[in-house]
């Protein structure tokens, strides 16, 4: 049954990208305790696994387009599929990103931290979350989560705003050259962080069209 | 108000409700997809459209069908008339008696044509149309029943748009056409909707994927959502309709 042998070509597709998914969480995870406890060698395996993450990129792309070339879904399926491909992309971005936070990590290395370290950890905590919820709103066709990732965006972006101006401060204040250093590339993974959650909050908005068909990227241009 | 349309029609036949409560205009110059199974209705509707459907056997019909604003089934109206302008091409087209020039230009005879020079141009005008004029050109004298049956569905569609018609009205086009066959006769049936109107009925969503601006889709008789095609591949407005275009059968 040609029906039959679609569900399970989807069912193994989203399984790969929960998989993909979960790995880039985790991945998020480390980098920032890489970060917190200084420990360059997770940091490097954080930077090692980034190819991982990028073969499952390649390996989600190939089943999709398998599907499309077999079945030429229509509707929930075709929504599904351009949710799933569209959704890779955004995770291989971020395991990027994770990539660099770790990277910056080894920039800083043993160097003393220049203060306690709260926000970064607590907003990386929370862009976790946004990360399961996007998954799990996948699986749970739950339109009502997916939709509440841009939510939880925002609260991203006020963090970065308050670390922006934080962090710029001891840069401005000058004299100790390695304090200005530091701030910058702290700077950087709060950067690194608000850009991860930009991605999960384009998931969300992929999730939310696989469900609904609506279009919240560019929604006026769209709908 | 388009040419061709029917309120609230319904058609008996043999004491089973073929359709009922049918509305829908068929605008000009598009592709129409009327999706559907067997029993949802739309081949009946279909050849109900000019009136083939009472060559199967009476029928009892209510609401009405318009066309250019004449009642179709009104005793008044003139059959053939209808026919002429609102022309079925059978799913699996047969070649006429005589040669192929002579089955392209069938439904001008039939009209009254007998001017040579005229015949030949609207002949020529209608092969290339289908894109056949190169290859058939020096063929035309030879019997239409030599030709490959391949190439039958885009002889019968240059035999239609050589009469000039308003409608064309067609059941599962290309059903059993190899794929490069199919893809020029799909591409044959967008042209023809520059000038004229095209209404398809499959049960595949596939086709009218490549076919149809706007898709009816009936179910048990009824029309279940009238919509853009590229929306409801994308997203249709009713279940019903998801649920057939995505093979859920129940």
């Amino acid at each position: 049954m040609p029906r039959q042998a679609l569900d399970a070509a989807l069912r193994r597709t989203e399984q790969a990208l929960l998989t993909m998914g979960g790995l880039v969480e985790k991945s998020l995870h480390l980098a920032i305790q890489s970060l917190l406890e200084q420990d360059l060698a997770m940091a490097r395996q954080i930077i090692d696994g980034d190819e991982v993450i990028d073969q499952w990129e390649v390996e989600i792309e190939k089943q999709c387009l398998q599907i499309i070339a077999a079945h030429q879904p229509v509707a929930r399926d075709l929504r599904g599929v351009y949710c799933i491909i569209r959704s890779i992309r955004d995770l291989e971005r971020m395991g990027d990103l994770t990539s660099n936070i770790a990277e910056t990590t080894l920039q800083i290395g043993s160097t003393p931290l220049i203060k306690p370290l709260i926000d970064i950890p607590n907003i990386a905590k929370h862009i976790e979350g946004m990360v399961q919820t996007c998954l799990d709103s996948f699986v749970q066709q739950d339109e009502t989560a997916a939709r509440s990732v841009k939510e939880m965006d925002d609260i991203v972006d006020d963090t970065y705003h308050y670390l922006y101006d934080e962090l710029l401060g001891f840069v401005a204040e000058g004299g100790d050259s390695r304090r200005a250093t530091q701030a910058v590339n702290l700077l950087f993974v709060a950067r690194y962080l608000e850009r991860i959650a930009d991605h999960a909050t384009n998931i969300g908005e992929n999730v939310v069209y696989y469900i609904t068909g609506e279009r919240l990227l560019h929604a006026d241009a769209a709908n | 108000m388009s040419e061709l349309r029917c309120h609230d029609l319904t058609v008996v036949q043999n004491g089973q409700t073929l359709f009922s409560n049918v509305t829908l205009d068929f605008p000009g110059q598009q592709v129409i997809g009327l999706l559907g199974d067997r029993n949802s209705g739309v081949f009946p509707l279909l050849r109900a459209l000019n009136r083939m459907l009472e060559l199967d056997g009476p029928i009892d019909v209510s609401g009405q069908a318009y066309y250019q604003d004449k009642e179709i089934y009104s005793r008044r109206t003139k059959v053939n008339v209808i026919r002429q302008m609102v022309v079925t091409i059978p799913t699996n087209p047969l070649p006429l008696p005589g040669s192929i020039y002579d089955h392209v230009a069938a439904g001008l005879k039939i009209r009254g044509w007998s001017r040579p020079v005229a015949m030949a141009e609207r002949v020529e005008a209608a092969l290339e149309a289908v894109r056949l004029w190169d290859r058939l050109r020096p063929l035309l004298n030879q019997p239409a029943a030599s030709l490959s049956p391949e190439l039958m569905p885009r002889l019968a569609l240059a035999a239609a748009l050589a009469a000039k018609p308003t409608h064309i009205l067609w059941a599962e086009p290309g059903a059993g056409l190899d794929p490069i066959e199919s893809d020029l006769l799909f591409d044959a049936i967008r042209r023809a909707a520059q000038e004229h109107t095209l209404i398809i009925a499959t049960s595949q969503i596939q086709h009218l994927a490549r076919l149809s601006d706007i898709t009816v889709f009936m179910q048990n008789g009824e029309v279940v959502e009238v919509n853009q095609t590229a929306r409801i591949l994308e997203r249709p407005n009713e279940r019903a309709t998801e649920l057939f275009i995505t093979e859920h059968f129940a």
